[in-house]
Parts: C-alpha cells; structure tokens; sequence
C-alpha cells in the first residue's frame, strides 16, 4: 500500500501563515487539519487535509524542554472533532528550516500518543502526524487497522502543484538546457507529477507529444478508441500503418511519449477514465480533451472531489448560412477552490440539456490539426506554469477563448466577471471518498 | 438544496438508509440495496436519486446496475440512456423517463420505479 496526503494550497498558505505566528513562551505553533479518504478501496488511498485549527494561545504549557506543549484541553478538541464529525485528525507542526524536516526525538514520544488516542476513539478514520519544513513536509498516518507508517507523498495542490515530500533523486541532464528560466528545480518539479490525458485524438496526442518534450514523465492516458483513418488528419504521431493494425489511440500516445523520453512511466487505461476512476485520482494533473458537455461535467466533478487540477481543451466548427464557417475553441484551467465550468457558464442547463435530448452524442464535429495545436500548446503551458510557477501569474481561474478565423487567443469575455469569485458548487472540505 | 423534512422523513420511512448528498452544487438521494420489482435481475440494487431539474428531466433515478426485467418485452424495452455516468466516485445507469414537476421525494422514486413494474 502506497498513502498520500493532497493538500489545497490555499490551506497550506493558511497553515504556514498561522505556524509563523509568534506565541508569548513557545517556540513552535501547533494545530490540527481533519483528514478525508479517497481511493479507500484501492492500494493507494489518498488523505485529503482540510479545515485546519490552530491550537488557541491559552492551551499551550510553558516547557523549556519543548518547543511547543498543548494541553489536555486541545487534545479533546481534536478527539471530540473525529468523534462528533467521522473525520480524521492530523497533528500538525513545523520546523522551520529547509529540505526535508523530520520529527524529533520528543516529537516521536509526544505526538504518536496523540494518534493513538484518536485511532482509540476513531478507529475507521485516518489519523497522523505531518511537519512541514520550510519548502518541504513529512508525515506518517495510521490507516484503519494499521500501525503508524510514513506516509509515500505528500502534494501541495494550487498555484504552484508540487510534491512536499522526499523525491527520488533526479538525474538533471542537458536536455532541459534550454528551458532553464523555468527555475533551478524546474526539471525535477515537473518530472514528480503524474499527469493524465483523457482522449488521445485531436488535441490529447498533442499534449501527449508536448508534456513528454517538456519532462513530464509519468502519464496515465485514457482512451478505448482505435485509430482511424479519420483521425490522420490531426491525431499527431498516428501513421497509416497503425490505421491499418488499428491500433489504439493510446498505444500511439505512449509510442510517441516513450520514444521522446525512454525513462517514462506510463499507463495506458484503454477505457472510459470512468471504468478506472482509481487511475485517474492518482494524477497530480488531468488534461480533459473530450467532446461532450455530460463528459466534463463528470471528469471536473471527480477532479475536484480528488483535488487535481483539471485543464480542458476543445474546439467545435460552425457552418454559417452565407458566410465562412466559424472556428471557435477553449482552454480551461479548473482549479479547486476557484470557479468551476459552472460557475463560469460553460456547463449550462442549456448545453447539458440540450445534448442529453440527443442522448449524450456529441456528434461528429469537424476536427483539424492547427487549432488543436494551439489549444493544446496552450494546455501544456499552463500545466508547466502551474508546476514551475515562472509567470508569478497570479493564481486561480484561467479561460482563455480561442477564435480560429482571427488566430486569436484571449481571455473570455465571461473570465473578468467570474475570476476573482470563490466556488459554490465545489467546496474545499468536500473532498475524497463519498 | 433544502428538502422539506417532512418529504425527507417520508423517504426515510420507505428506505430507512437513505443518504443525502450532494455533489456540484446538485443534491442526490442515495438509497441502498432496494428490491425491484418486476422479476429483476440483479433483484437488488442501490439507487440515486436526482430530485432536481437537470439535463432536461424534472428528476431522474439512477441505478448501481442495469437491470433486466423477465416481465419486459422487447417491445416494452426501456431506453437506459446513460450509462455508466460517473457521479459521487460511481458509475450509475438510468432509463429514460419523465415525471411531473411538483412531487414528493418519495412520489419521485415511486413515479420512476413504476416504469419497471
């Protein structure tokens, strides 16, 4: 079994601007997140960390030999939250220095009681104990029926999405000499995470080809679809010769990723993400290139319920009575805790109700290459700004409206009206498993 | 969405493990392991219900399966339109069916389970 814990950025903020506070005697803050499981059932259950507390001033012990004591009182909090709500509790702290902190020696005498007296009062809920360093974090949680054990990954989720925890060690080459602004630890940032494509045709192989030359370098690609000749038109890396083996879509994807990046992982799911749901909560970012309304509004409501940022890319042709037909597209960024498709209205009663009465078809939309192309490279930017944070871009929504008879890519008109809005629809502590 | 309770301890009295959930801003009644009627196969299966408009139905009730019923003809088929739709971390199965605006949760269930009786 392999845990993570995600955390949403915007709580991470929050907990480092409170662990910094000065206290009147102690020299460390404490606090309490409750936790949520997701992908219980799977081998790699996720621990989401939502609804932080600081441990009121009042309830701390002066004791020179700690940086920090709480008293009994805390303590009960913390049991009666897991008692009164079903949630687990993670003892939180920090050390503030850099690299990877650990706990100390009267940290591992003092907070594993805590967790055991949460599992004691809790037992089917995840409890533990995380510090964060200054850049980094390590935790260790005890599942249901489980000892105490370190806890594989921990991900801050947001602007910027990055991995907290100790990282195999990352053999930097010439290959990422030319992309350098990116930052010292760009490389190694964005080969951490594990991305997923769901669609590999029109603007899916694209990103697929983009994201490996980038460095991304583990994928999970969903798609049941075999090529077609149809699809030669666009579908970047597809040949004749797969046409006629009829090979899948994301059989070329991971031919044309492995042959860019030997050293990739990649897991090709030939099947609906729905049928496999398990692989696709296990990415740190998903690219959505799908036809359908009734589609994304299923894939955005699984990302946001598994804390992943979704970036969603299509294009759709219009025939235009007397005039030229019209080429129109978007870019997407959904991030949790900003506005969603709802918010911004492109998921609608309208559209939704109006492909349901086709009974979910999509139909067959005029698809080409360059617009693809665009959207996708597009993707890919903001996918490697979200990991690198290069732009300094301030972060949330991103929706970005494409007009293919000007060559145009500008913000859509709805983007100033909404971006600065929280969402309604998708609230940050409903997160993991229902 | 706020339900009137009194509609929600009707459901309750019917499926006494009945969930409220919500998820996208849309609510949803769970109500597991409920026996079908009509000689179904499986002849138990958890059922969500959407008591909202949405997609052009007042409500809808999706199904963890989709069943067969022995007592269906061919001709009498149901039209199950979706089809492994992913809501709340599950797949779900729905036949396509219209009921009037203004019931009762339960009149909701009662109204979509009639269709396969």
């Amino acid at each position: 079994m392999k845990t993570q814990v995600r955390i949403a950025r915007q709580l991470y903020n929050r907990i480092m601007a409170d662990m910094g506070r000065p206290h009147s005697f102690a020299y460390e803050r404490i606090g309490f997140c409750r936790a949520r499981i997701g992908n219980e059932k799977s081998s790699n259950p996720i621990i989401f960390l939502a609804e932080y507390w600081s441990v009121p001033d009042d309830q701390y012990i002066a004791d020179e030999y700690a940086g920090a004591r709480i008293n009994s009182e805390a303590i009960r909090n913390a049991l009666q939250s897991s008692l009164s709500d079903d949630v687990g509790i993670f003892h939180i702290h920090m050390h503030d220095f850099p690299g990877i902190p650990s706990f100390s020696p009267m940290d591992r005498r003092e907070i594993p009681r805590i967790v055991q007296s949460l599992t004691f009062t809790n037992p089917g809920v995840p409890h533990g104990m995380l510090v964060f360093g200054r850049d980094k974090a390590y935790a260790e949680v005890c599942m249901p029926n489980d000892i105490l054990r370190p806890v594989d990954r921990i991900t801050v989720v947001g602007h910027p999405t990055q991995v907290l925890s100790a990282l195999p060690k990352f053999a930097n080459s010439d290959r990422f000499s030319r992309q350098t602004f990116l930052g010292h630890d760009a490389p190694e940032r964005i080969d951490s995470l594990k991305i997923g494509i769901v669609g590999l045709s029109g603007g899916g192989s694209h990103i697929a080809q983009q994201a490996s030359h980038t460095g991304f370098a583990n994928f999970a690609l969903f798609d049941a679809q075999a090529i077609d000749c149809s699809n030669l038109n666009r579908l970047v890396g597809g040949t004749e010769d797969d046409v006629l083996k009829g090979r899948l879509k994301i059989s070329i994807a991971d031919r044309v990723i492995t042959s860019i990046n030997g050293l990739a992982n990649t897991e090709p799911v030939p099947a609906r993400w729905q049928d496999f749901p398990e692989s696709l909560r296990s990415c740190d970012i998903v690219f959505g290139c799908l036809d359908g309304f009734d589609e994304r509004r299923q894939l955005e409501a699984a990302c946001r319920r598994y804390l992943i940022p979704l970036i969603d890319v299509g294009m759709d042709v219009t025939e235009m009575t007397g005039k030229p037909p019209r080429m129109a597209g978007q870019v997407i960024l959904s991030l949790p805790g900003y506005p969603c498709f709802h918010c911004i209205g492109f998921l609608n009663e309208r559209n939704l109700a109006a492909e349901a009465a086709r009974y979910g078809d999509a139909g067959i939309n005029p698809q080409v290459v360059w617009p693809n192309g665009v959207l996708a490279s597009t993707a890919v930017g903001i996918a490697v700004d979200l990991v690198t944070d290069w732009r300094k871009s301030k972060p949330g929504l991103i929706y970005k409206s494409y007009d293919g008879n000007s060559d145009n890519l500008t913000d859509h008109p709805r983007f100033e009206y909404v971006s600065d809005r929280g969402c309604p629809h998708y609230p940050l502590d409903a997160l993991g498993d229902p | 969405m706020q339900f009137p309770i009194e509609q929600i301890d009707e459901l309750r009295s019917i499926y006494p493990d009945v969930k409220q959930m919500e998820e996208g801003g849309t609510p949803y009644f769970l109500l597991p392991n409920v026996s079908l009627p009509g000689g179904a196969t499986p002849a138990t299966v958890d059922l969500l219900l959407r008591p909202v408009h949405m997609d052009g139905y007042d409500s809808r009730l999706f199904y963890s399966q989709q069943p067969t019923f022995a007592n269906r003809t061919h001709q009498e088929a149901l039209n199950w339109n979706a089809q492994g739709v992913h809501m709340l971390s599950r797949n779900w199965y729905a036949f396509s069916w219209r009921t009037k605006p203004g019931l009762t949760l339960a009149q909701m269930v009662a109204m979509h389970l009639r269709a396969v009786r």
